[in-house]
């Protein structure tokens, strides 16, 4: 069982606050990624945990117990870094092996540990070679290995897929969150990559400079982001943001742009007021929830197609909308006809998945 | 603008045969795109289209005339280089003027062609800027505004967007589609990412190990692809290979092995009539088109929810089905249930878009 609990942690280097109130618990046998551009401190984050970070403020717990100060040997924590460090005169079994007879394991508990772990990593026509004679990738897999192969408390990864290519990437980051689910091992997960994010956490905390965003489930990320940080992070191609006004007119909410107008659902437009610190808001689409058709219809909108990309069964469609470019994206098939290059072409905005957020906080009200 | 031909290109590195009759027609005008793994001679026949390597053997036409002989200055061919290396002393004014100065054109005509570009690609508040003033995006546009001032018959892009990060990379390449577009100059585009090379290309040319494997529009390669290889290639996830046979019983085909049996459609049980029950196959399907369902329905095939991962508005979902591991991914909305970890599911294949491939020799037979 080991939990972890960051309460206040803070990190000051110099006069630059690196880290800003970090509140963070991750419960026994969760995979919680931290993800964020680079620069945000997610990796400063697992330095604290594993101990290599002292906080300038602020208390870290495993456990349930105060780790602040002790070493990093005795945490009980495997780390996998971005740069792989390897023992570079050790074979693939041997850097595996070696932790394990530290640990005064028994044979058999060995053999059996390092059996699976090769099974997992398909590394078994490479356990004879040598770090040197590894590419980038199988090295990454190397050091995945020795640490899952030590089964400690915690799991510490940053960026471990980092260097495998695309299609490699896809494959291995569902077999190690089955690997991580099977073992229950609580884990934190460090990557830029928000599809990854999405694929392998059961929380999500999205970082931008220092400070923690948000903290949710893939779902409660991509479908209710707190701010507009989070809404434009999540999802490819990112959500569309719009510059809007809110209204009362009649005893309805009203969002107004220069090229059109919307009423706003009554069930979520009393909350949208409420919170509203100005009439200025953003109105957020994300690309699917955009439909779009040959012909006008009711609600609809004019634009022209300004690019056309195909990808798989899918189409992803630049819209000239006034001065700006819209995204929208949908499958072939749904969309019933091939839209050609300065088309006009009309857009319905998806009611239940329009976002609303306060053009002065960045923050969601709706 | 022209038309290219490449007749019978051959590329030897020593042993390497890196490029291996290469056989090519890009319109004018079109975007073409060289799509392959490292070491597929992509980037080998780009240089030997510049004139930077000499074929073994082989012609390059370039608007009907031959240009094997001709020094990579005298080919009128433009050329842009992963990082943009823009002149970083150089306002944008004088990255336009610098190619023409060096043909001696008379200076009120250059003048003209940089105000014309400066038009073109709405960089007039811009030109006195120096690289470092700019952003990405019209760093790209003035790479490509200095590349192409000289007017170049052909414009050769080698891994425009691979330094950029995944966010800016979706952003730029659909502005370099339209920009492209915009220009009308055939254009040949390498890269190793098939998420690119489908959004980009008016045709994509898939090479492995120095051979073409199939030449075809994005939605073709796509949805016919030639072999198991550009199958495996094209998609994310990846398409799933299932090895099988086929099976007459009573009066219909069925697909099978040790897992599961499924009737073929008429319409598809006839295209593989002639296809020996002896003979060993590959079933191909990809991941959204497998519809999950929580109950059994006829013609399904059972699977048990081994990994779920959630993916914007999507859902991926590893399905574990005896010793195979399958993918799916469908919209989460459309999906009519959640699936859970463990359950128990059925499988439909959507008919109208599986493949089956000849095992020894790879190729698509359907």
């Amino acid at each position: 069982m080991a939990d972890i609990k960051l309460e206040d942690v803070a990190v000051r280097f110099d006069h630059d606050d690196v880290l800003k109130d970090i509140n963070l618990t991750i419960a026994d046998g969760e995979l919680h990624v931290l993800v964020g551009p680079s620069g945000c401190g997610k990796t400063l984050v697992l330095r604290i945990i594993a101990g290599l970070t002292e906080p300038t403020k602020g208390k870290v717990y495993i456990d349930g117990r105060l780790v602040n100060g002790v070493p990093p040997g005795d945490r009980d924590i495997a780390m996998v870094f971005q740069r792989f460090a390897l023992y570079p005169y050790m074979t693939v079994r041997e850097n595996w092996v070696f932790p394990l007879e530290a640990a005064r394991l028994p044979q058999e508990e060995i053999e059996a540990r390092i059996k699976a772990v090769t099974e997992f990593l398909q590394m078994g026509p490479l356990m004879g070679r040598y770090p040197r004679e590894l590419s980038g990738g199988q090295q990454q897999r190397v050091a995945l290995g020795r640490a899952l192969v030590r089964r400690p408390r915690i799991f510490l990864m940053d960026e471990p897929l980092g260097s495998q290519d695309a299609k490699i990437r896809v494959e291995m980051r569902a077999r190690l969150k089955k690997l991580q689910m099977d073992l229950g091992i609580t884990t934190v997960y460090v990557t830029h990559d928000q599809v990854e994010a999405q694929a392998v956490g059961d929380k999500i905390a999205v970082m931008e400079k220092g400070t923690i965003k948000q903290i949710g489930s893939p779902e409660e990320i991509y479908d209710k982001p707190a701010n507009l940080f989070v809404a434009g992070f999540f999802g490819t191609p990112r959500m569309n943001f719009l510059d809007c006004t809110l209204s009362r007119e009649g005893g309805q909410l009203h969002l107004h742009h220069p090229l059109f107008k919307l009423v706003l659902p009554p069930a979520g437009a009393a909350s949208i007021e409420a919170s509203a610190s100005s009439q200025e808001v953003i109105l957020g689409l994300r690309p699917e929830y955009i439909e779009l058709s040959e012909t006008a219809g009711v609600d609809s909108m004019p634009a022209e197609v300004y690019v056309v990309e195909p990808q798989s069964n899918e189409l992803i469609v630049g819209l000239k909308f006034g001065e700006e470019i819209l995204k929208m994206r949908a499958d072939r098939d749904d969309l019933g006809f091939e839209p050609k290059l300065n088309q006009k072409v009309f857009m319905t905005f998806d009611s239940e998945s329009m976002h609303v957020f306060d053009r002065t906080t960045g923050q969601r009200i709706g | 603008m022209a038309k290219l031909a490449l007749e019978h290109l051959h590329c030897w590195y020593g042993q390497t045969h890196a490029v291996d009759d290469q056989n090519l027609v890009v319109e004018d005008g079109e975007l073409c795109v060289l799509l392959g793994p490292t070491g597929c001679g992509k980037t080998s026949t780009l240089r030997m289209i510049a004139g930077f390597v000499r074929p073994a053997s082989g012609d390059i036409y370039l608007d009907g005339e031959r240009i094997n002989d001709l020094y990579p200055g005298n080919r009128n061919i433009a050329m842009i280089f992963q990082s943009y290396a823009l002149y970083p002393h150089m306002t944008v004014r004088e990255q336009f003027a610098f190619p023409l100065k060096a043909t001696k054109m008379p200076a009120k005509e250059i003048e003209r062609r940089v105000q014309e570009m400066a038009n073109f690609l709405h960089m007039h508040e811009l030109m006195d800027r120096y690289p470092a003033e700019l952003s990405t995006g019209q760093r790209q546009r003035v790479a490509v505004g200095r590349a192409v001032i000289r007017r170049p018959k052909l414009f050769l892009m080698d891994e425009p967007l691979s330094q950029l990060d995944a966010r800016l990379r979706v952003e730029m390449r659909a502005n370099l589609r339209r920009l492209q577009q915009d220009l009308g100059i055939t254009t040949i585009y390498v890269t190793h990412d098939q998420t690119e090379a489908q959004s980009v290309g008016d045709k994509i040319v898939v090479m492995r190990l120095g051979r073409i494997q199939q030449v075809g529009s994005p939605l073709e390669v796509y949805r016919n692809p030639a072999n198991l290889f550009v199958a495996g290639f094209i998609g994310s996830p990846p398409m799933n290979f299932l090895d099988c046979r086929l099976e007459q019983r009573e009066s219909q085909i069925y697909v099978r092995n040790n897992n599961f049996a499924f009737p073929l459609r008429p319409e598809l049980a006839q295209r593989v009539s002639d296809i020996p029950s002896e003979q060993q196959l590959v079933l191909g399907v990809r991941p959204e088109h497998i519809q999950l369902s929580p109950e059994a329905r006829p013609n399904t095939v059972p699977a048990e929810v081994y990994v779920l991962e959630p993916q914007s508005n999507e859902l991926i979902v590893d399905l574990k089905l005896g010793d195979l591991t399958l993918k799916m991914r469908g919209d989460k909305r459309e999906m009519g249930f959640k699936p859970q970890l463990n359950q128990k599911v059925w499988m439909e294949f959507q008919q109208e878009y599986l493949h089956l491939f000849d095992e020894g020799s790879e190729a698509c037979l359907i």
